[in-house]
């Protein structure tokens, strides 16, 4: 996914939410792709772009 | 489920994306070979039915975001030259102010100038310093153009307006001191 970040959503406020980014929250626009709570998600410059299953993520979080 | 947008402008978006299908190759999220058929087509002109949208997950999807933005219903000329010449970069920024972890070089775009050029290639002056240029993806230039280039290679000829208003955007990041280690001279 190229420069796009791995986190997951720790809020959800409408179309808004905050992103876990490994310990660095930020806010993110999930207009585009709606999330819940928990959800792992590809970030880029603050756009959710991509869910990702949980079995996916932390695969991908453990080889970073 | 992301909805993107029709790319209209394959070509064009391509000539921009490509570069980035190298970083794609060495996570092994691109197969080598799948890369330089694309390549290959873009060059030689021929049919670019390819899963563009797959391969070019991030770029697809930036440039839905900016197209919808703008009221367009296609991935277009305009959205395509507006993410990758002006938008691109800022994202670059939003990531390394978060996660320092990559050396962006092959991610950046920026404008060039041709200052030579000769049957051993064509040098660029950049506000990165002097680049030889790959320039598979043009045909002659000649000294003076104004270029745009991702990574080494040049994506296409661009009016000197838009040069200068690159440079101008290049020009206030220093300012702002943002991030540009990595930075290939």
């Amino acid at each position: 996914m190229c420069m796009a970040l791995l986190g997951r959503v720790s809020e959800v406020d409408g179309d808004s939410a905050v992103i876990d980014f490994g310990g660095v929250t930020k806010s993110a626009d999930a207009r585009f792709l709606p999330v819940k709570k928990d959800d792992y998600v590809y970030v880029f410059d603050g756009f959710v772009i991509e869910k990702l299953t949980e079995k996916d993520a932390k695969k991908i979080l453990k080889g970073e | 489920m992301f909805k993107t947008l029709p790319i209209k402008d394959r070509e064009l978006f391509l000539k921009y994306a490509i570069p980035c299908g190298e970083v794609l190759v060495d996570r092994g999220e691109l197969k080598q070979r799948l890369l330089d058929k694309m390549k290959g087509s873009v060059i030689d002109q021929k049919n670019l039915d390819y899963d563009i949208e797959n391969v070019f997950k991030v770029a697809t999807r930036m440039c839905t975001i900016l197209g919808a933005n703008m009221g367009k219903s296609e991935i277009d000329e305009e959205v395509i030259r507006k993410y990758f010449l002006h938008e691109h970069e800022k994202a670059i920024q939003w990531r390394m102010q978060i996660k320092p972890d990559v050396v962006p070089e092959r991610c950046r775009v920026y404008p060039g100038r041709v200052v030579s050029e000769d049957n051993k290639g064509v040098l660029i002056s950049t506000p990165l310093g002097r680049v030889v240029a790959k320039t598979d993806f043009m045909d002659r230039l000649k000294t003076g153009d104004w270029v745009s280039m991702h990574y080494s290679q040049i994506a296409e000829k661009i009016p000197k307006k838009e040069a200068d208003s690159m440079i101008n955007e290049f020009k206030e990041r220093l300012e702002k001191k943002y991030i540009i280690t990595g930075i290939t001279k």
